[in-house]
């Protein structure tokens, strides 16, 4: 036992090496400030909108930012290939002899603008078929003769 | 600044406990969002807090992180503070959990970085006991002895580890120790004793008397 405390007593001694272990001068001059300052930014953090809480996440986690760039070229390779294989989307956005595509886009027709049947927006049945609405029988097309 | 952490901890502790309705006036002013108030505590506590962290985890970049932490976790809890124990003792609590988490979580990559000895230790008497004996130690010199003596403590249990370290260096009794650590002075008494006992095989060569 005696030798036990002696040895307790050397063991002791050796631990008081720990305490002369001292971090780098000056250290502990800015430890408090720099507490401070993140408790402060923290506060202002908090304070801020949303949005820029969001962008602050995704600048200081750059993994976010790239996972959400993924997931949207995934989404949109994704669109892509469904747009292709499946054959209504494809009428009416992947084939260009459409007659949709044709009506709105002179070139899709061939190039020649002939093509294109004309609308004359002066006449009251070409402007009600334009706009999917019946004549209006009270209209009548204004005549601009003299009477002569 | 010279400063040395071979600061006897009695002294800082009367040093607390003569003012401790100034310290409260300082926490209450504190939960108010008064960071002037808690910068005063920072900086009374600082020292302790930053040691503790650091013998605990032989690494000065770990343990300035996680004192950072502690303080600013304890400012964030203040309105949770009842002020059933000493404001010190609540934020060694704080400081004591989150080193053990991070060293539960880092288990199996400890790596040390540790800070440079002060020179007033080759004048430490019980050091010159130590080293002017003929052993081993003696022709290791201080730094071997410090590598080796983190190394030791670093094989410890959390909790054989931080009860060396809050008596056996920081200086605490064993009823500050039980209150730190939420158990009875018994269960530190025990661990205190498994702790050097351990201690002294894992150092048996350096421990040997002539």
């Amino acid at each position: 036992m005696s030798e036990n405390e002696n040895n307790f007593e050397t063991l002791r001694q050796l631990l008081a090496l720990k305490r002369h272990e001292i971090p780098p001068p000056g250290y502990f001059e800015d430890f408090s400030s720099s507490i401070i300052a993140r408790i402060r930014a923290g506060e202002t953090a908090q304070k801020m909108p949303w949005l820029l809480r969001f962008l602050q996440i995704l600048e200081s986690r750059p993994a976010y930012p790239a996972a959400l760039a993924s997931s949207l070229c995934v989404l949109l390779l994704f669109g892509i290939v469904s747009v292709e294989q499946n054959p209504e989307f494809a009428s009416v956005w992947g084939n260009p002899s459409s007659n949709y595509i044709a009506d709105l886009n002179p070139t899709a027709a061939g190039g020649n603008p002939a093509m294109i049947p004309m609308v004359d927006t002066n006449s009251p049945s070409d402007t009600a078929s334009l706009f999917n609405t019946q004549p209006n029988p009270l209209f009548t097309k204004p005549s601009f003769s003299t009477g002569n | 600044m010279t400063m040395t952490m071979a600061e006897p901890i009695e002294r800082n502790e009367a040093e607390v406990t003569s003012a401790p309705a100034e310290e409260m006036v300082l926490v209450n002013r504190a939960r108010r969002g008064d960071l002037k108030a808690y910068d005063e505590l920072i900086r009374r506590y600082q020292e302790r807090i930053y040691a503790t962290v650091y013998h605990m985890t032989a690494n000065h970049e770990d343990a300035n992180d996680l004192a950072q932490e502690a303080f600013i976790k304890a400012f964030q809890a203040l309105k949770s503070f009842k002020g059933g124990s000493s404001f010190y003792t609540w934020l060694y609590r704080i400081a004591v959990n989150k080193t053990i988490n991070f060293l539960k979580q880092r288990k199996n990559r400890q790596h040390m970085s540790l800070n440079d000895i002060d020179f007033n230790a080759e004048h430490d008497p019980d050091l010159v006991a130590l080293i002017s004996d003929k052993t081993p130690r003696r022709e290791a010199g201080l730094n071997e002895l410090q590598e080796k003596l983190n190394a030791a403590l670093l094989k410890l249990s959390e909790s054989h580890r931080l009860a060396v370290v809050l008596h056996d260096v920081q200086g605490l009794s064993h009823e500050e120790i039980a209150n730190v650590m939420h158990c009875n002075i018994g269960t530190v008494r025990s661990r205190l004793f498994y702790a050097r006992q351990q201690l002294q095989a894992l150092l048996a060569d350096y421990l040997k008397a002539t």
